[in-house]
């Protein structure tokens, strides 16, 4: 009788999983699904359209599943990450870092110089900090446009001037 | 010790030291998962984190997805400001490039 329980057993369990194999990607879609809903509105167009991408290279549909899962696992924790204000450089950030790189003068200039293609936001955060730096040291104003100008670009320049609006502003 | 923004793990590093191989290469969240063995779960975290502090920047592929027929992969490259933090990252805990303990 327990022999025949346990084929009976065996056999419906090989049955579920074939099935579930079967069905491994339209799994690994539902979960990515369910897992991007944890994200905002602005969010889950951008996470889902990723991850679905990415759940796509996987070969294998035990794989999908996988990477699926981990979807869901790490979307709390992508939330929480984008929920968090941007992290803005303060001027310490511009220091020598301990790299052997030779930076001659600031740092978004001898990113150029080496040739170094620097993201516009990251080029953002760099100017800001220096106006904020300039603004608290009391640097005279038309010095520090003057320096933060050499060089740079239509967008750069449209930057510095919104933030130094913004940083008199956030003075006054 | 240098100053990070991020307190920086051990999968945090392995994704560093994978960016900075090639740095200029973009790379999808699926490439990288597979390459350094790190899940999704852990991975998705921290390319979200290191996009917040500017040290990648990422893009969707040049393909429209009605013609191509799948949803567009989104590609991640290490920034100017990323270079110098893998760099300073590695260097700190003294990790030469393609030394690192748990990867040999």
């Amino acid at each position: 009788m327990d022999i025949v329980v346990a084929v009976a057993l065996g056999a419906i369990g090989s049955i579920i999983a074939a099935e579930l194999y079967a069905y491994g990607p339209a799994i690994a879609h539902a979960l990515i699904r369910r897992a991007v809903a944890r994200l905002t509105k602005h969010e889950q167009t951008r996470f889902l359209e990723e991850w679905l991408a990415d759940n796509r290279e996987f070969i294998g549909n035990g794989q999908k599943v996988l990477h699926a899962i981990g979807c869901c696992v790490g979307a709390r924790a992508v939330a929480k990450v984008l929920a968090k204000p941007q992290i803005t450089r303060q001027s310490s950030d511009l220091k020598e870092p301990a790299t052997s790189h030779k930076r001659n003068t600031t740092g978004d200039e001898s990113e150029i110089s080496e040739g170094v293609t620097l993201d516009m936001q990251a080029l953002n955060e760099l100017m800001k900090a220096k106006v904020l730096d300039g603004l608290a040291k009391r640097t005279d104003l038309e010095v520090l446009i003057n320096g933060l100008r050499t060089g740079a670009n239509k967008d750069i320049l449209r930057i510095i001037d919104e933030l130094i609006i913004q940083s008199q502003e956030d003075l006054s | 010790m240098a100053e990070y923004d991020i307190r920086l793990t051990r999968p945090m590093l392995k994704v560093l030291h994978y960016f900075l191989d090639k740095p200029r290469e973009k790379r999808s969240g699926a490439e990288i998962s597979k390459a350094i063995g790190v899940n999704s779960g852990t991975l998705y975290p921290i390319l979200a984190r290191f996009e917040r502090a500017g040290w990648l920047a990422s893009e969707w592929e040049q393909v429209d997805p009605r013609d191509a027929g799948r949803p567009r992969r989104r590609f991640y490259r290490l920034t100017g400001v990323g270079q110098r933090a893998a760099h300073t990252a590695l260097a700190d805990l003294q990790m030469p490039r393609g030394d690192l303990a748990w990867t040999s």
